[in-house]
C-alpha cells in the first residue's frame, strides 16, 4: 500500500529586490525609503531638528542613487533625496576617475562624499542601527556661518537656540544654526583616495566646511583628510582632520579688516565587530575662530554605539552620546557658549524582509539650557531599499 | 513559467507499509533521468547597491546564474530509510558564494568557510531555515544543518550583492546542472513523475516523465526562455 505524505511546506523566501540595472549593467539604480514617526513633536525642544528644518524622528526620506559606469575607469555617481515630500535635492553628484586599473587610487570631483568622519559615510539609512543621529552630526548649535555675534553676551544669549539663532552682524534671515559636522549635506570639491582594504587615505579640497558645506555665498576652501587603518579583520581605526574658513563672504566683507574665521575639526573613530557584536565609537572636536569674539569657541562630542543580533533577523542597539562646549566669560558670568547635551537611545530592529527593516527606539535627551531641558520619546521607523 | 509558490511542494515521501513492498523496492529495476538545460534567459546579476563611498571600480560578477536544479516534485522512498548524514560546502570567495546554487538532502550540514580577507556575515531569514553566523574572518568556517525541505535564500549582511540558494530536498532525486547544462538523476524507481526545472528562484518548466518498468534512461531536455 502506498500513500503519499506531503513534506513540510517549503515556501520560498521572497526574492530579494536588488538595485535596478540598465544598459547591460552599466547603469545601476538603487533606492532607499524610510518613514519615521515619533510620539512627540520636536518643535519646542529641537533636539532632533536638522538644518533642513525637519526632525529626524518624524521624517519620510526617499533617496535614489545612481551609478553610471561610462568605462571601467570612469563613473558618474549621484544621489537625490527628498524629505517629507518636499523638493528633490542633489545629495551627491560627482565623477569618479580610476586612473590606473591595478592601483587603488580614485579621483572624485563634484559634490563628493565627505572626507571627514565615519558616521557620515554610512550612506544608507540601514547603516544606522537606531533612528536618531549622533549629536555631532545632527544637533544644531547656535553657530551660524552667515552671521556673527557682536559680543560674548550676544553669543551667550543664543545658548540652546540652535534651531533659530540670530546675530547682529551678517544675515538677518531666519535660519538654523549648524552642527559640528553635517550628515545632511555633502561638500563640493575634489577628493583623492588611495589605499587598500587595510589602509586607506583620502584628502579633499572642498567649498565650505564640515559644518556647513553648502553655504552659497562662500568662496573659502577647506582642506580635509582621513586615514583609515584595519590592523586586524574586524577592527577599523580612523582619524580625520579638516580646516577652512567658515564665514560667508558677505560677513567677511561686513567685518572689513583682515581677520581669522577658521574652523578646525579633528575626529577619531573606531569600530570592532566579532560574531554577533558590532561596537563603534567616534569623537569630534571643533574649534570656530569667531572674529568678533576674544576666544575661540570649542565643541566636543563623543558617542559609543553597540549592536547585537539576538537571533536571525532581529538586533538590539544602543548609543550613548555627549556634546559639550568650552566656557566663555560675559558680563553675566562664565558659562559654556552652548548648552551641553546628553543623549541615550536604545531600540531593536527586525527584518521583515531582507530589504524591509522595522525599528523601534526610545530616545532620552537632556540639555543644560533652553525652555525644554529633558525629553524622552519613542519612535518607529520602516526602511525599504533596493 | 510557473509561480514560485509551486515550490511549496518540493517533495513527497512515499510510505510503504509491508515487508513485501520493501522486497519489491529492493529488487525492482531503477532508471535514470538525464538531459540538458539550455538557459536562454538568465537572471540578471545582482549588482552592488550603488555606493558612493567605495574605492575603485566595481568588481566583475562571479556568480553563475546558468546553473539550474532538476528534481522530481514527488518521489517514492522507503518509509524507514535512514539517510547517511551528509555534508556540503558553500565558500565565500571574492565576495561571492561558491557555488551560487546548492542542492542538498534533508539532514545535510553545510559549511560556510570564509576565503576572503574581509569579514562576511552569512545569514538567512528564510522560513525553511533561518540562521545568522555573525562576523568571522578568513580561514574560519561555521556550519548549519538543514532539517527541513524547502528553499533557503542565503545572503551576506555586509556585502548586499552576495546571495545564493540552497535547495533542501526530502528525497535524493535531484541534480544541479553541470557547467555545460547537463544533469543526471540516477536510481529512479519506475513510475510517472513530475520533473521540475528550477533556475534562480522559480520553477521555469515542469514536465511529466515516465521511467519504464524495466528501468533505463529517460532523456528530457529543457529550454528555459
Amino acid at each position: 500500500m502506498l500513500c503519499l505524505a506531503v513534506a513540510a511546506g517549503a515556501q520560498a523566501q521572497e526574492l530579494p529586490s536588488g538595485p535596478v540595472t540598465l544598459a547591460d549593467g552599466r547603469v545601476t539604480l538603487g533606492t532607499d525609503i524610510s518613514l519615521s514617526a515619533s510620539t512627540k513633536n520636536d518643535e519646542s525642544a529641537w533636539f532632533n531638528y536638522t538644518d533642513y528644518e525637519h526632525s529626524t524622528l518624524r521624517l519620510m526620506r526617499i533617496d535614489v542613487t545612481t551609478d553610471i559606469r561610462v568605462t571601467d575607469r570612469v563613473s558618474f555617481l549621484g544621489e537625490v533625496r527628498s524629505e517629507n515630500g518636499q523638493r528633490i535635492r542633489p545629495y551627491a553628484l560627482f565623477v569618479r576617475v580610476h586612473p590606473w586599473k591595478d592601483r587603488p587610487i580614485d579621483i572624485q570631483g563634484g559634490r563628493i562624499p565627505p572626507t571627514f568622519g565615519a558616521f557620515s559615510r554610512r550612506e544608507y539609512a540601514n547603516g544606522n542601527p537606531l533612528i536618531g543621529y549622533p549629536l555631532a552630526y545632527q544637533y544644531l548649535t547656535s553657530m551660524r556661518a552667515d552671521a556673527v555675534p557682536a559680543s560674548v553676551d550676544e553669543q551667550l544669549r543664543m545658548r540652546a537656540r540652535g534651531w533659530r539663532p540670530s546675530y547682529s552682524i551678517g544675515s538677518q534671515a531666519v535660519q538654523t544654526g549648524i552642527p559640528l559636522v553635517t550628515a545632511f549635506h555633502w561638500p563640493t570639491g575634489v577628493q583623492v583616495r588611495v589605499g587598500s582594504d587595510r589602509l586607506m587615505a583620502s584628502a579633499a579640497v572642498t567649498k565650505g566646511t564640515v559644518s556647513d558645506p553648502e553655504t552659497k555665498d562662500h568662496s573659502g576652501k577647506q582642506i580635509s583628510g582621513r586615514v583609515q587603518w584595519e590592523p586586524v579583520t574586524g577592527l577599523v581605526l580612523g582619524g580625520s582632520g579638516a580646516r577652512g574658513p567658515y564665514l560667508a563672504d558677505s560677513v567677511q566683507k561686513l567685518l572689513g579688516q583682515p581677520h581669522s574665521s577658521t574652523e578646525r575639526a579633528v575626529g577619531f573613530d573606531a569600530e570592532y565587530s566579532r560574531d554577533h557584536w558590532l561596537v563603534r565609537t567616534e569623537g569630534v572636536w571643533n574649534r570656530w575662530q569667531v572674529p568678533t569674539l576674544p576666544v575661540p569657541l570649542d565643541a566636543k562630542s563623543a558617542f559609543v554605539e553597540g549592536t547585537y543580533k539576538v537571533f536571525p533577523g532581529m538586533f538590539v542597539a544602543a548609543r550613548a552620546d555627549r556634546l559639550t562646549f568650552n566656557r566663555i566669560t560675559g558680563s553675566t558670568g562664565t558659562r559654556t557658549w552652548e548648552a551641553p547635551v546628553t543623549r541615550f537611545e536604545a531600540g531593536l530592529g527586525y527584518y521583515i524582509q531582507r530589504n524591509l527593516l522595522g525599528k523601534v527606539t526610545s530616545q532620552y535627551n537632556s540639555r543644560d539650557g533652553g525652555l525644554i531641558r529633558k525629553r524622552n520619546q519613542f519612535t518607529v521607523q520602516l526602511e525599504f531599499w533596493l | 513559467m510557473r509561480p514560485s509558490a509551486l515550490l511549496s511542494v518540493l517533495s513527497a515521501a512515499a510510505v510503504i507499509s509491508a515487508g513485501a513492498s520493501r522486497a519489491e523496492q529492493t529488487t525492482a529495476a531503477v532508471g535514470m533521468i538525464r538531459g540538458h538545460i539550455d538557459v536562454r534567459r538568465a537572471a540578471p546579476p545582482v549588482e552592488r547597491r550603488p555606493t558612493v563611498n567605495d574605492l575603485g571600480a566595481s568588481p566583475a560578477h562571479g556568480q553563475d546564474f546558468m546553473r539550474s536544479v532538476v528534481y522530481l516534485e514527488s518521489a517514492p522512498s522507503p518509509a524507514f530509510a535512514v539517510a547517511e548524514p551528509q555534508s556540503a560546502s558553500m565558500d565565500q570567495r571574492n565576495e561571492t558564494f561558491v557555488p551560487h546554487v546548492l542542492a542538498i538532502a534533508v539532514g545535510t550540514t553545510v559549511d560556510f568557510p570564509n576565503s576572503d580577507n574581509t569579514y562576511h556575515n552569512v545569514f538567512s531569514i528564510s522560513k525553511t531555515r533561518s540562521f545568522d553566523l555573525g562576523h568571522y574572518a578568513a580561514g574560519h568556517s561555521k556550519s548549519v544543518r538543514f532539517d527541513r525541505p524547502g528553499i533557503v535564500r542565503v545572503f551576506c549582511e555586509i556585502h548586499s550583492h552576495m546571495s545564493a540558494f540552497i535547495l533542501v530536498f526530502s528525497h535524493q532525486y535531484f541534480a544541479v546542472t553541470s557547467a555545460d547544462g547537463r544533469y543526471q538523476i540516477g536510481r529512479v524507481p519506475p513510475g510517472r513523475y513530475t520533473l521540475d526545472a528550477w533556475n534562480e528562484g522559480e520553477v521555469r518548466e515542469s514536465r511529466q516523465v515516465e521511467v519504464p518498468g524495466d528501468g533505463g534512461a529517460v532523456e528530457e531536455d529543457f529550454t528555459l526562455r
